[in-house]
């Protein structure tokens, strides 16, 4: 081996996130072949998830007996500066599935499970409330069945926590674990508000889904949410400012459905299932009124795939299409076509994972976007195969999508961000009885495996050449904390050789020594851990990776360094 | 009848036409008969005319009984003396006859004849009177120019006394009295608009003011539709045409447009009540000066009647005065006629005024012609008398000489005849003489 030594670092292994899309042996290393659990960190670091942590033990409580809980949909009530969560559970017999879900890997297959309720077992959707000692069932109105909870929908308006299902009337939360039907001037032309769609925006409460009808929007009177369309002759309020807005004419297709209402920047965002309407001057007065709203445009062949497949950035508004992930903030800010594709690192494997999603059989299942500010990151859940892809907020990758990782294991079927004048919690509705989960630090009693898996090293020259591997060396930032790793290489595509350990946070720290080099990023007791593995092997098309057991502690990559010979090998 | 004159009525023809009372009468002439016209004589001896009738019925009875004498006489002596006195009537009767021929011719009316200034007039031997002279024909001319004016103004007057004047008033008057009563009076075309405008005016008002507002609707209304269509048009282009707010039920343009059209029904029909209101009190009004222009009209053909009537009044009276004058015409023309008449008359009778003179003047001249003439009756008279005492002293004389032998064959004859006795008893006389005398030739029993 008369190659001299090469080392390939590659510092800031793959903060680019994920990219699937990418030439993996011609690409940039800046971006992950795989990056499971993954998150990209403050500094630009693949690292570590935060935990699915517990927040809300349901074994502790009512819901102990029940054999499985999946927290469908979950919310928070606030209280000035307190806050508890209110959620709609699955009650039932879980039953795992174990029909295994085959995804084409870029050299290999994947196989993930998907979760689903036994149909044939009862269940049941309850609601439930945190009074401070676990999940307490709230009481509501009777319901002749609770399927429609399935459907549950959290809005907040005004001060007032309100829950929309399919099929039932519109209730409103007290603040101390009971629901009530609102009592409202039901629009004219229908009995009730009991739609599935609804959103608080503008003053008002926008509906859709009233009475089946999924082409019209009813809107509530401005900050009442007790008075809607009212038409009648002899109208209660003269000054009602409720209606309704019927889009069946303006689907720029054949035939769509609304899937859901968004509202951002004075736009009432009409979603049909592959198609938008966005609509003008939402927030100007009486939407009927002059000057009020008006249809600003309508986009084709993009839209909606299911109700919660949306989340608002505050800068943005993205939501899941067949294509992927979607962003409508450039649509809105120049009225042209929705460019912005946060997936587009990852744009097959998302498409493949949404028609999945749809295919599914399973109780729950769907896709959920939620946004988690303090995390500045956006997650799109797929919840009949557990997994999510989560993507960074914070600037776009090189390729124009966002900065994207997947977690595996998720856990949890819903989410909510909530967020008061002195913290934000990021909730998860967790399933399998994990009760209510909330993304935030590592301490939890489930571990989960930590995986990055780096794009093809040592192709340079423009020459196929061999690489000869001797040794890896992980810069690892963590807290003081040993971590059960495996240091993962291989050559042509595959990671076929690996290497069990755990870090060594004893060992020299390469304080002030990392890319950084600046302390207040690492914390006390955080540093930067070398951990080198002797590696094996040669062939071409190289690569390495790492997984770790995540638990107690989180970790990110600072840099990977491969010591090897490049040369043409000489059979 | 206008009677021609006839100027050859110098005659004494009598009129044809009798004049009238107060005209004068004209005599007509009688005719004079002859004088000295013998009578026609018995030509037989039965005539019992006169004394020759006597005388002839002795000498037949003489005759008779000579005959009878004779026969009873049987004596031819006697019937010749009785022959020869029957011849002797014959004679004198013969004689008698023509001494009445001559009488009579003696007799002849001589004629006479008046001569004066006028003329001559001569009276023929028959009685004819030749005047001689005419009447004045200047004064008949005149009297008949007169007579013929007076006819005239007769007939004229008579036409005027008819009263009815050249003119007919009377017709003008029924004329324009006809148009009077033909006028019925009344408020001709103006009451009937009157009434129809009453009528209206007094009609229900929500008919007219549905279809003015329904007029007003249909006029606005296609403006309207278009303003809509195009409010909507503008709507569905915004993507506003599926909002419908609870304060408008639709959007607010929608509602516009709903005010806007309700704005404009309700104008529309506060217009229309308006309208039918101004209608009304228009027709109203209308109505008021259509039944003053027919109480006008009324008043006019009233006037117009009542114009016609006093027209047709004065037309009457004209023709009453007309026909008045007329009679006072005729009238007039009648005194005119008789005045003429009278003259005419007057003249006529002035015209025969000659006449008259000289008929006078044969008046005087009958006496002396009369003297004449009973001279000349006188002298027939005379020798009338002396043929007929002659004539009677020859009867006589034949008589006597008859008386004798009558007496003579009487005495014969008693002798030859019987008795009668008073008891019947007869004594044969002549009887007894005849039968026996028929005994004798065989005659008789």
């Amino acid at each position: 081996m008369a190659q001299p030594n090469q080392q390939f670092s590659i510092k800031g292994v793959g903060f680019q996130g994920v990219n699937t899309e990418f030439d993996p042996i011609g690409g940039d290393l800046s971006y992950a072949l795989k990056a499971d659990n993954c998150v990209i960190d403050r500094v630009g670091r693949i690292a570590a998830r935060e935990m699915f942590a517990l927040s809300v033990d349901v074994q502790a409580g009512e819901l102990g007996s029940y054999p499985n809980v999946d927290i469908t949909a979950i919310s928070a009530s606030f209280d000035k500066a307190n806050h508890h969560v209110v959620c709609t559970a699955l009650l039932g017999t879980y039953v795992p599935e174990s029909m295994p879900v085959t995804r084409i890997d870029w050299n290999s297959e994947e196989q993930i499970n998907t979760f689903a309720f036994d149909k044939e077992q009862p269940s049941e959707y309850r609601l439930y409330w945190n009074d401070g000692a676990g999940l307490k069932q709230c009481t509501f109105p009777d319901m002749p069945t609770s399927n429609g909870l399935e459907r549950s929908l959290y809005v907040h308006f005004k001060d007032d926590l309100f829950l929309f299902a399919k099929d039932l009337p519109f209730m409103k939360y007290d603040g101390a674990g009971a629901w009530q039907a609102v009592e409202h001037t039901p629009p004219t032309d229908i009995a009730s508000i009991d739609g599935d769609i609804a959103i608080s925006a503008y003053g008002r409460l926008w509906v859709s889904g009233v009475g089946g009808d999924y082409q019209t929007i009813y809107y509530s009177d401005l900050l009442r949410e007790d008075q809607w369309y009212d038409a009648s002759a002899d109208p209660e309020d003269d000054f009602n400012t409720g209606g309704k807005i019927n889009v069946s004419e303006y689907w720029p297709i054949e035939y769509d459905e609304i899937v859901n209402i968004h509202a951002h920047n004075g736009f009432l965002i009409v979603f049909g299932r592959q198609s938008i309407l966005l609509y003008g001057n939402a927030g100007n007065g009486d939407p009927a009124g002059e000057n009020g709203l008006f249809l600003q445009d309508a986009i084709s062949n993009v839209g909606l795939v299911e109700r919660d497949a949306i989340c608002n950035t505050g800068t943005d508004v993205v939501f899941c299409d067949d294509t992927g992930i979607r962003s409508i903030g450039r649509v809105i800010q120049e009225k042209s076509n929705p460019v912005a594709e946060p997936s587009l690192n990852v744009k097959r494997d998302f498409m493949e994972m949404v028609r999945i999603e749809r295919d599914s059989d399973a109780l729950v299942k769907g896709i959920r976007l939620c946004y988690f500010p303090n995390k500045a990151l956006f997650v799109a859940l797929f919840r009949s195969t557990g997994m999510a892809y989560a993507f960074n907020t914070e600037r776009p990758s090189s390729t124009g999508g966002a900065r994207v990782t997947r977690w595996t294991d998720c856990h949890f079927a819903s989410m909510y961000f909530a967020e008061t004048l002195n913290k934000s919690i990021p909730y998860l509705g967790g399933r399998e009885n994990r009760g209510v989960l909330a993304y935030e630090g590592f301490d939890d009693a489930f571990s989960y495996e930590f995986r990055f898996e780096s794009m093809a090293l040592g192709i340079s020259g423009g020459q196929m050449l061999d690489v000869f591997s001797k040794s890896i060396i992980y810069l690892l930032s963590s807290q003081a904390i040993p971590i059960n790793a495996t240091a993962l290489w291989g050559f042509d595509g595959y990671l076929n050789f690996s290497y069990d350990f755990k870090t060594d946070p004893k060992g020299s720290t390469e304080y002030n020594v990392a890319e950084w080099g600046v302390s207040e990023y690492i914390g006390p007791n955080t540093g930067v851990w070398r951990n080198k593995v002797n590696t094996m092997g040669s062939g071409t098309f190289f690569r390495v990776g790492l997984t770790a057991e995540v638990q107690n502690t989180g970790f990110s990559i600072q840099e990977i360094a491969a010591n090897t010979a490049v040369g043409r090998l000489v059979a | 009848m206008r009677q021609a004159f006839d100027p050859a009525m110098q005659s004494m023809s009598a009129p044809a036409v009798m004049p009238q009372a107060g005209a004068s009468m004209i005599q007509p002439m009688t005719a004079v008969p002859k004088m000295g016209t013998p009578q026609t004589m018995a030509s037989t001896q039965s005539s019992s005319n006169g004394f020759f009738d006597f005388i002839g019925g002795l000498g037949d009875l003489i005759s008779n009984n000579a005959g009878t004498l004779a026969g009873i006489g049987s004596i031819a002596g006697a019937l010749d003396n009785a022959g020869d006195i029957r011849d002797l009537g014959y004679g004198i009767q013969e004689y008698l006859g023509q001494m009445g021929q001559d009488l009579n011719t003696g007799s002849q009316f001589q004629g006479y004849g008046v001569t004066s200034d006028l003329g001559t007039s001569t009276v023929g031997t028959n009685g004819g009177i030749d005047l001689g002279v005419d009447q004045n024909f200047g004064h008949a001319d005149a009297g008949n120019t007169n007579m013929s004016g007076a006819n005239s103004a007769f007939q004229a007057a008579l036409g005027q006394t008819g009263g009815q004047s050249g003119v007919d008033w009377n017709q003008f008057a029924q004329g324009q009295l006809n148009q009077s009563n033909n006028v019925n009076p009344n408020q001709g075309y103006a009451g009937g608009a009157a009434q129809e405008a009453i009528g209206r005016s007094l009609a229900d008002p929500s008919q007219r003011q549905q279809e003015i507002y329904q007029q007003l609707m249909n006029i606005q209304n296609p403006m309207l539709d278009q303003q809509q269509a195009q409010q909507q048009a503008r709507e569905h282009a915004m993507g506003r045409g599926g909002i419908a707010g609870s304060a408008y039920g639709g959007t607010a343009e929608d509602a516009a447009m709903a005010k806007a059209r309700a704005q404009a029904s309700n104008q529309a029909a506060v217009n229309a009540m308006q309208q039918a209101d101004s209608e009304r009190s228009m027709f109203g009004q209308m109505g008021a000066q259509y039944g003053q222009l027919g109480n006008q009209n009324y008043a006019n053909m009233a006037n117009r009647e009542n114009s016609l009537a006093n027209s047709a009044a004065q037309l009457g009276g004209l023709g009453n005065q007309a026909n008045a004058n007329a009679i006072q015409q005729g009238s007039m023309l009648g005194q005119i006629g008789n005045a003429m008449g009278q003259l005419g008359l007057d003249q006529t009778r002035l015209s025969y005024l000659p006449m008259e003179q000289q008929m006078k003047l044969l008046q005087l001249a009958q006496g002396t012609g009369s003297m004449a003439q009973t001279g000349q009756l006188t002298g027939q008279d005379y020798l009338a008398q002396m043929l007929l005492g002659g004539t009677n002293a020859n009867i006589n004389a034949q008589k006597v000489s008859s008386e004798l032998m009558g007496n003579l064959y009487d005495s014969l004859l008693d002798n030859m005849g019987g008795q009668q006795n008073s008891d019947g008893s007869g004594f044969s006389g002549i009887g007894s003489l005849f039968s026996d005398l028929g005994s004798l030739f065989g005659f008789g029993s």
